[in-house]
């Protein structure tokens, strides 16, 4: 990507939806006090199933936030979506970004498994009724880009659209792309993954998942990096982030708060987790290569935590193969064990409390995580203060995609003076 | 069967199948405004028309989802709202024939022989045929300024419910024209019922009026003249 070196790209702006908040305020709260959110699952008619954990996104009201047009043709996990977009673009200052200059926005998200939920109302429609009685907007409200062109046409943007269906890892990949598209010309790029798996038919999908955790207490599903690891736990939401020229951030005055600095991905197959170590140690080279930063630079890492014990011991051992002897001291930290996995959603959630743990100087808890059986500095109970200049973001997913995402503070901000950013 | 649409259930419908919320006495003040304006996509329109044909179990015309306005929409579900002004061109007419069901059906629906039933088809050429849908070229004689005017339709023939659906696939002047011929048999002889919905394109030589005029002078002299030849046709045939 040397397109990046002429046009770095900046973060500027955040929008979360997460189990554990549904604003990137109170998000943050959560994450750096640990707050713990995983519960049974309480959704119309999934009591049944075998799959008893999972974070789920409570107290939502997408009808408060997006217009009933848009709501009637997507599922909820383009309402997510919707619903981030307009509060990173609000966070940005870019509200109205397409009322200038349309085409200099694009949008791109990534996505693992479509609209669940509406996909099944209307095939319970087409058996219990007949195909006259299938919506038309089934055509493309289950579809992998919904959310990607629901976002631009509610924004009016008509820059570069993408979407990235690259396993959980697309999260990460996203944003790469993302930064990508404006380091070949495109100012602002709207980016991000949020999903929506808990309804029946797309929690039925994900039992074949040997990874899921199917443990009936919340408190014991999903503790990667221990002796009790037991699989991962599925979450709903996700995050939406604004990149854009830095540049052109900076002539607009926008707080920049965070520059994407390097990215690579590899693929080390299904369910491989013992190859994984290879292939995401690659992955991490490749990120720093890019960043033209070395492994000492890496103040914090947002791990993958997948939560099985060969997964585990593959990310612990891949950041020793990638940072050298930085790889068992730096700060290593994976939030998700408070609130699940939201397939693609998640790294992009890691991206966001990478970003505000940044802002903030603090490394955040992995919560509900205390004996950790790897060579890792894994930060648990409480967050930890830190100057953190640099953060590392890993992802894999269960198909085995595997990707690093390296990013830079703000240049603006300061640790524990975001307040007063602006004045630096 | 009903096949009222009034303003409330349309409205209504664009609400459910849409999320666009839109008072009647608004639909009815702009008629003439296309649904994009009101915030209904063609996908929103679709539903609505697939809401329709279940509610009131009959299947629309085949180009009932490219209606543009309110108006054009109670126009091509064949069910007019006694409230609303009916913008595009409708017609209605028929003929009794004194002849066997079988004879009316057989000639009235044997395409390629168009030019022998009618007065104003120079030929009738069919292109493709497919169980009872059939896509044909119908050529008029040359006009008075010597232009020959042609296009493609498209005719599904139930035989069972006696109705023939028929639509331009090549619109030509027309923003669409639905044809619906439906047959009954009477004591006085088989009575032939054309309906016709139709929107002239905005730069087409007539406007919606000026073609229901002259649909409404041409169609009863074609069935008079079908009528004639196929009323002849049945003394002559071999009993």
């Amino acid at each position: 990507m040397s397109a990046r070196a002429t046009r770095p790209t900046a973060i500027t702006g955040i929008g979360v939806v997460a189990p554990n908040g549904t604003d990137t305020e109170t998000y943050w709260k959560s994450v750096k006090e640990g707050l713990f959110v995983l519960d049974r699952i309480t959704r119309e008619g999934c009591g049944h199933l075998p799959l008893r954990v999972a974070g789920e996104v409570r107290g939502f009201d997408p009808a408060a936030l997006i217009e009933e047009t848009f709501l009637v043709q997507t599922d909820r996990f383009s309402h997510f979506a919707m619903a981030a977009a307009g509060a990173a673009l609000k966070d940005a200052g870019l509200s109205d970004a397409a009322a200038d200059s349309p085409y200099s926005v694009g949008v791109v998200t990534a996505a693992g498994s479509g609209g669940g939920e509406f996909g099944q109302r209307e095939l319970q429609r087409l058996w219990g009724q007949g195909p006259r009685f299938v919506g038309p907007y089934q055509s493309i409200a289950w579809f992998y880009a919904a959310s990607t062109g629901q976002v631009s046409i509610r924004g009016g943007f008509k820059g570069p659209c993408g979407v990235v269906a690259s396993d959980e890892a697309g999260g990460l990949d996203a944003v790469a792309h993302a930064a990508r598209t404006v380091g070949r010309g495109t100012d602002v790029v709207v980016v991000g993954a949020a999903e929506a798996p808990l309804a029946p038919y797309s929690m039925v999908c994900q039992l074949g998942y040997p990874e899921l955790s199917t443990a009936e207490d919340p408190a014991r599903a999903y503790r990667p990096f221990t002796a009790a690891a037991c699989g991962f736990v599925p979450a709903e939401g996700g995050a939406v982030l604004v990149v854009e020229d830095l540049d052109r951030a900076r002539g607009r005055a926008a707080a920049v708060r965070a520059v994407v600095a390097g990215h690579a991905a590899t693929f080390t197959g299904a369910s491989r987790w013992e190859r994984s170590r290879e292939g995401l140690a690659h992955a991490i080279s490749g990120a720093l290569d890019e960043a033209g930063c070395a492994p000492e630079e890496i103040d914090v890492v947002f791990a993958d935590a997948m939560g099985v014990p060969e997964a585990d011991r593959a990310e612990a051992l891949a950041l020793t193969d990638a940072l050298g002897p930085h790889g068992t001291r730096v700060p290593v930290t994976a939030p998700k064990t408070g609130i699940g996995r939201s397939y693609c959603g998640a790294p992009v959630l890691d991206v966001a409390a990478a970003v505000l743990a940044m802002e903030q100087g603090q490394v955040p808890p992995t919560s509900n995580v205390f004996d950790v059986c790897h060579d890792i500095d894994l930060v648990t109970s409480a967050a930890r203060p830190a100057e953190l200049r640099t953060a590392l973001v890993l992802s894999r997913g269960l198909m085995g995609s595997n990707a690093a995402l390296v990013l830079r503070r703000g240049p603006g901000a300061a640790p524990h003076d975001k307040e007063n950013a602006h004045e630096q | 069967m009903s096949s009222e649409v009034t303003l409330e259930e349309l409205a209504a419908l664009m609400k459910k199948a849409a999320g666009v919320t839109v008072e009647p006495h608004d639909l009815e003040a702009r008629a003439d405004t296309p649904f994009a304006e009101f915030g209904l996509d063609s996908l929103g329109l679709l539903g609505i028309v697939g809401e329709l044909e279940n509610r009131h179990g009959r299947a629309l015309p085949t180009d009932a989802e490219r209606c543009k306005t309110p108006a054009t929409s109670s126009t091509s579900s064949t069910a007019r709202s006694r409230q609303e002004p009916d913008m595009a061109g409708h017609t209605e007419n028929e003929i009794t024939i004194a002849a066997p069901l079988d004879l009316v059906w057989d000639m009235t629906n044997d395409v390629e022989s168009w030019p022998q039933l009618f007065s104003e088809y120079a030929d009738a050429e069919v292109l493709t045929r497919e169980g009872d849908t059939v896509t044909f070229r119908l050529t008029m004689h040359p006009d008075e300024n010597g232009k020959v005017w042609s296009w493609v339709s498209e005719r599904t023939t139930d035989r069972e419910k006696l109705t023939v659906r028929a639509r331009r696939i090549e619109t030509g002047p027309f923003e669409y024209m639905n044809i619906l011929w439906e047959y009954e048999e009477t004591p006085a002889g088989v009575r032939m019922h054309w309906t016709q919905d139709f929107a002239m394109k905005p730069d087409a030589p007539v406007d919606d009026a000026g073609m229901t005029d002259i649909i409404n002078r041409n169609s009863p002299v074609q069935l008079a003249l079908i009528r004639d030849r196929i009323e002849q046709a049945a003394t002559t045939a071999p009993a």
